[in-house]
C-alpha cells in the first residue's frame, strides 16, 4: 500500500493522472486514517461529498478531461471556513449545528483545482487562543506528542497535516493562529500578505488581521497550494492580487536587535547565531535592525483584535441562526443568556476587552492608542525593507509546552509576540520547522518578508536549507 | 414661554433610492413581501463582506451639492454598535469622523439661515412586526441594509414653523436632485428632534431633550410645541431639564420617557475594517453635479427669466418635482409659457388633487394637443377639459383623435344654427320681442344655446352673425 502522505503534491497529482492509484482509494485511505486518530484534529470528516468528489475526479481522468493543479489532494479546512452544504462551527457551541449555506471563496478555489475537502479541522474557539485547547469540543493533541499542546488556534489544521491525515490543511492566522501550530508540529505554514487571500466566507474575528493559511509538510506543497488560494475577489473590497516581489540573489536579512536582546529566554538561539552565521559565510548580509515598536505590538494587538473580535461576534444573538436560549423573559435576557451560554471564555473575555476599550472614555486614549502604535509599526517595517529582504526570528520563543502548563491567558498571549507582526503590518510570515527544543518536541523559525514577498519567501526558504545543512 | 428662547436642531432620516441596498446587490424596494429582499450580507450570515454600492455614495454626494454642504475628499465607514432584532449584524454601517459631506445649509423665506453640521451614508435597520394576538414578534429585514442618509442640523432653528419650512425644503431638494423618495408615510423620510430652552439672551445652550418616532411634519411641529410647554413649564417651577431621548406620542399628543441621560447608548465606533476609505475627487463630484437634474429654485428662476411666468406660477408649478418636469416638457412642445401654466398648474393640477397623487395623468404630448385646439378655438376650454379626463392615465390615446370621433372638429352648417334657433324660439317665444329690445342682454343665451347644442363646434361671430338676421 502506498503511503500516499509521504508523497509531496505535484508527485501525487502526477501519479494519480498516471492511474497509479485512483481518487476513490485515496479518499477512503484518509478517511479510515482520521477515524484511527485519536489526536481530536477533525471535527468531522467528509465521507460522502469527498467519495463522490472522487468519483468525478476518476472519471476526468479516465476520460483523459483536463484537471486541476490539485486534482484529487485531500485538503482538511479549519471549521471557520464555509464549505456549502457542510457544518461550520468555528469549534463553538454557538454555531454547533450551524451548516454553511455557501462557499467560502478560498474553497470555490481549492475545487475549481479539483482538490478533495475531505474534513473540517478543530480549532479554538471563534479562532481565540494561542494553545489548540478552547475549543468548545475538546481539545487538540499534539501530532507528535499526546501530552502536549498542537498550539493554536489552527490546531486542528497542522496536527492533522503533521500527522498525515491530509495531503494539505488550511487554517487561519490573525496573530500567528498557522504559524504556532505549523511550528509546534512541525510542519510548514504561510501568513499570506494581507488582502492576496479572500477573506469572503471565513467566520470573521478580527477583520483587519485575518488571513486563511495553507499549512503543509513541505515548502513546495505550502508554496503551491496558497498559489490556488490567492487572488482579488469580487466579494471581498479589501482583497488584492499579489504583485510579487523578487530577492536579489545576495540576500539581506533582517536581525532585529529586540528579538535577540531576549537570546536567553528564546530556546536553541545558539542554533540562529549558527544560522546567521553560515548565511553570512555564504555571502548574504545580514542587517542590523532597530524596530522600537517590537516589544509593545503585542499590547496593541491585544486592543485592536478585541475591539474588532467584540464587533464581528455581535451577529451571534440567536435569532437568525446558531444557538438559542431557551431563556425568553425579554430580548435583553435573551441576549444575555444566548451569549454567556453558548461563547466559551476567551471568547467572552475578547468581547469584554473590547468593550472596554472602545467605551466612549476609553477609545482616545487606549484604541486610538493602540492604533497609533500599530502605524508606527507599519512605518517601522516599510523602513527596515528597505534596508533587507526578510527579517528571520523564531515563530514562538519555545517549543510547545506540556498540556495543563499554560494556565494563566498571558502567559498564552506572550507566545504570539513574533508572530503577531505580520498580521498588525500585513506582511507575509512564513514557518518553517526548525528541529526540536528542550524536550525534543518541534521548534519553528519565521521568515518575515514585505508585503508581496510571499514567493520570494519560499525562495529564500531554500537557501535557509543549504545553510541549515 | 415668552422667557425662554427655543433652540431646535433636526436629524433627518432620508432612504435613498438606488436600485440596489448599501452594501450588497438586494433591491432597495418598498412594499415587497417580508424577507425576499435578503441574502447572506444582509442577513449577517458570517463570513460576508459589505461591498459599498457606488450609485449610494454618489446620491449623497449629489445630495450635499443641493444643500450646498463642502465634500469631503475622504470619507470613512464606522461601525455603530448596539443590539436589537431589526439589526442583523449588531452594528449599523454608519459614517462618524469623516462624513461624505460637511456644512453648507438653507436660507428661510425670512432670510434667516439654517446650518447643516454634516450628511453622512449609513444603512437602515429592518422592521419589528408584532403581532398582538399571538403575541410574537417578527422581523422583516428587507430595509436592512437599505442607504440611508442622515442630515444634521446646527442648532440654529428656533420654533416649528422654522422647522417646518426647514424639512419642507429640504424634501424638496432631496426629490428635485433625484437621490431620495422622501415618503414619509412609507418611513422614507424621518427626523428627530433635539430640542432645549435657555433664558433669553444667555449664550449657553441649556439641557436638551430628543424626541423621535417624528412621522410627519405635522409631528415634528406638534411635538416641538409640546415640548417648548413642557420645558418651560419645568423651568418656571424651578426644575432643571434632564438630557432625554423622549418618544412622540401621535394620538396622545405629548411626549414620553424612552431613556435617560445615565442610560446613554455608548456605541463603540470604530472604523469598518472591511471597508476602505474612499477617496472623492474634485472631478467625481464635478460629475455628479453636471448630471443633476435642476432644483427647484433654479427651474422657478428659469420659469420667471426664461418663460416671462409671473412669481406665482412659478412657485406653483416647482411645488411638484413631476408637475415641473411635466411643465417643463410642455412648453418644449408648446412655446405658449403662460397658456401652459393656466393648464398646468390649475387644470392638472385640479386633477392631480382630486386623485391625490403627484404623478400628471396625461402626457405632455396630449396637454399640449388640447391647448392648441383651445387656443385656435377648434374646441371650448369645457371640451378641452373632457377631453384631459377622457385620454387620462392612458399615453396611447390621442385628443385630438377623440374629438375627430366625436364629430367635434367637423363644422356646423348655418341651416343646423338656424334649427337651434327655431328651437329656441319655440321655447321662448318671448325672446324675439327681448331681441329687438336689447340684442346684447339675450345674444350671450342664445350663443350659449348654440354651443351647448353643437358641443362648442360653433363659432360664436357665426352665431351672432346669424342670430342678429334671424331674430330681427
Amino acid at each position: 500500500m502506498i503511503k500516499f502522505e509521504e508523497l509531496n503534491i505535484e508527485q501525487f497529482v502526477l501519479e494519480l493522472k498516471q492511474k497509479k492509484f485512483t481518487a476513490t482509494e485515496v479518499v477512503k485511505y484518509f478517511l479510515s486514517k482520521i477515524k484511527k486518530d485519536k489526536r481530536n484534529s477533525v471535527l468531522e470528516s467528509f465521507d460522502k461529498s469527498a467519495l463522490r468528489q472522487a468519483v468525478i475526479i476518476d472519471e476526468k481522468i479516465a476520460s483523459g478531461a483536463k484537471v486541476g493543479k490539485l486534482c484529487g489532494v485531500p485538503i482538511i479546512i479549519k471549521d471557520n471556513i464555509f464549505y456549502a452544504g457542510h457544518k461550520s462551527a468555528a469549534a463553538s457551541k454557538m454555531l454547533e449545528d450551524f451548516v454553511a449555506p455557501y462557499n467560502a471563496t478560498i474553497v470555490d478555489k481549492l475545487l475549481a483545482e479539483d482538490a478533495i475537502i475531505i474534513g473540517r479541522a478543530n480549532m479554538d474557539e471563534f479562532a481565540m487562543g494561542t494553545t489548540g485547547s478552547l475549543s468548545a469540543f475538546g481539545k487538540t493533541l499534539n501530532a507528535k506528542s499526546d501530552n502536549h499542546y498542537a498550539g493554536g488556534t489552527s490546531s486542528g489544521s497542522a496536527s492533522a497535516a503533521a500527522s498525515g491525515l491530509c495531503l494539505a490543511a488550511i487554517g487561519s492566522d490573525t496573530g500567528g493562529s498557522a504559524r504556532c501550530p505549523a511550528a509546534w508540529n512541525g510542519v510548514f505554514a504561510i501568513k499570506p500578505t494581507y488582502g492576496t487571500v479572500s477573506r469572503y466566507g471565513i467566520t470573521a474575528m478580527a477583520s483587519s488581521f485575518d488571513q486563511a493559511s495553507p499549512i503543509a509538510k513541505n515548502a513546495k506543497d505550502t508554496a503551491l497550494v496558497l498559489s490556488v488560494m490567492r487572488g482579488k475577489s469580487k466579494n471581498d473590497a479589501t482583497s488584492i492580487d499579489i504583485k510579487p516581489v523578487k530577492f536579489g540573489k545576495k540576500l539581506r536579512i533582517g536581525y532585529v536587535k529586540q528579538v535577540w536582546e531576549h537570546k536567553k529566554d528564546i530556546q536553541k538561539s545558539e542554533r540562529y547565531e549558527k544560522l546567521f552565521e553560515n548565511l553570512k559565510n555564504m555571502g548574504h548580509e545580514i542587517v542590523n535592525l532597530d524596530i522600537k515598536n517590537m516589544g509593545t505590538a503585542l499590547t496593541a494587538y491585544y486592543v485592536i483584535v478585541p475591539a474588532e473580535v467584540s464587533s464581528n461576534m455581535a451577529c451571534f444573538d440567536g435569532l437568525r441562526y446558531g444557538a438559542r436560549s431557551k431563556e425568553e423573559k425579554n430580548i435583553e435576557e435573551f441576549y444575555k443568556a444566548t451569549r454567556s451560554e453558548n461563547f466559551g471564555s476567551e471568547v467572552r473575555r475578547r468581547i469584554n476587552i473590547g468593550n472596554l476599550v472602545m467605551k466612549e472614555e476609553n477609545i482616545n486614549t487606549i484604541y486610538n492608542g493602540a492604533r497609533t502604535m500599530r502605524a508606527e509599526l507599519k512605518n517601522e517595517f516599510a523602513e527596515a525593507f528597505k534596508k533587507c529582504d526578510f527579517i528571520i526570528t523564531p515563530v514562538t520563543p519555545n517549543e510547545a509546552s506540556k498540556i495543563g502548563e499554560i494556565t494563566d491567558p498571558l502567559q498564552a498571549y506572550l507566545i504570539d509576540l513574533f508572530t503577531i507582526v505580520a498580521n498588525m503590518t500585513g506582511c507575509p510570515a512564513l514557518a518553517i520547522p526548525f528541529g526540536t527544543g528542550n524536550t525534543g518536541m518541534p521548534l519553528g523559525m519565521q521568515l518575515l518578508g514585505a508585503a508581496h514577498s510571499d514567493d520570494a519567501l519560499f525562495a529564500a526558504e531554500k537557501i535557509i536549507q543549504e545553510a541549515m545543512k | 414661554m415668552s422667557k425662554y428662547e427655543v433652540t431646535i436642531g433636526l436629524e433627518i432620516h432620508a432612504e435613498l433610492n438606488t436600485k440596489t441596498k448599501a452594501f450588497c446587490g438586494c433591491a432597495n424596494e418598498y412594499g415587497a413581501k417580508p424577507n425576499t429582499n435578503v441574502c447572506h450580507v444582509c442577513l449577517a450570515i458570517p463570513g460576508t463582506l459589505p461591498l459599498i454600492n457606488r450609485a449610494a455614495v454618489e446620491k449623497t454626494i449629489a445630495a450635499g451639492l443641493a444643500i450646498d454642504c463642502k465634500i469631503n475628499d475622504i470619507a470613512v465607514f464606522e461601525r455603530k454598535h448596539y443590539f436589537y432584532p431589526d439589526l442583523a449584524k449588531g452594528y449599523q454601517i454608519s459614517q462618524l469622523e469623516k462624513p461624505i459631506c460637511l456644512g453648507g445649509g438653507i436660507k428661510l423665506g425670512t432670510g434667516k439661515f439654517i446650518r447643516l453640521n454634516r450628511i453622512h451614508l449609513e444603512e437602515d435597520a429592518g422592521k419589528l412586526l408584532h403581532n398582538a394576538v399571538s403575541q410574537i414578534s417578527l422581523v422583516d429585514y428587507n430595509r436592512g441594509g437599505v442607504p440611508l442618509i442622515e442630515i444634521v442640523t446646527e442648532p440654529d432653528i428656533a420654533n416649528a414653523t422654522e422647522a417646518v419650512e426647514f424639512l419642507e425644503e429640504v424634501r424638496q431638494r432631496l426629490v428635485y436632485a433625484g437621490v431620495a423618495e422622501c415618503r414619509m408615510e412609507q418611513g422614507g423620510m424621518r427626523c428627530d428632534v433635539n430640542i432645549s430652552l435657555k433664558p433669553k439672551g444667555a449664550k449657553k445652550l441649556g439641557n436638551r431633550c430628543e424626541v423621535k418616532n417624528l412621522n410627519s411634519f405635522k409631528s415634528v411641529a406638534r411635538a416641538i410645541e409640546y415640548e417648548a410647554k413642557r420645558q418651560s413649564e419645568l423651568l418656571d417651577k424651578g426644575e432643571t431639564i434632564s438630557v432625554q431621548t423622549r418618544k412622540w406620542d401621535e394620538g396622545a399628543g405629548k411626549t414620553t420617557l424612552m431613556r435617560d441621560k445615565g442610560e446613554a447608548y455608548d456605541y463603540r465606533y470604530f472604523p469598518d475594517p472591511d471597508i476602505y476609505p474612499i477617496r472623492i475627487t474634485d472631478r467625481d463630484v464635478a460629475e455628479i453635479k453636471v448630471a443633476m437634474p435642476k432644483l427647484a429654485h433654479e427651474l422657478k428662476t428659469q420659469f420667471v427669466t426664461e418663460f416671462g411666468l409671473p412669481e406665482y406660477d412659478a412657485h406653483v408649478l416647482t411645488k411638484n418635482k413631476l408637475l415641473a418636469h411635466f411643465y417643463l416638457d410642455c412648453v418644449t412642445l408648446l412655446k405658449e409659457p403662460k397658456a401652459v401654466s393656466n393648464w398646468t398648474m390649475v387644470d392638472i393640477g385640479k386633477m392631480m388633487n382630486d386623485a391625490n397623487t403627484d404623478v400628471p395623468p396625461v402626457t405632455p404630448a396630449q396637454l399640449t394637443e388640447i391647448i392648441k385646439m383651445a387656443m385656435d378655438k377648434t374646441i371650448t376650454k369645457t371640451i378641452g377639459l373632457e377631453l384631459l379626463q377622457k385620454v387620462s392615465g392612458d399615453s396611447r390615446k390621442s385628443p385630438k383623435k377623440i374629438a375627430k370621433d366625436m364629430g367635434l372638429l367637423d363644422g356646423v352648417s348655418d341651416a343646423e344654427i338656424k334649427k337651434i334657433f327655431e328651437a329656441v324660439k319655440k321655447d321662448k317665444p318671448a325672446l324675439v320681442d327681448d331681441f329687438k329690445n336689447n340684442p346684447q342682454k339675450v345674444l350671450p343665451f342664445i350663443i350659449g344655446q348654440v354651443m351647448k347644442n353643437t358641443r362648442g363646434r360653433a363659432k360664436s361671430e357665426i352665431v351672432e352673425k346669424l342670430a342678429k338676421e334671424f331674430f330681427k
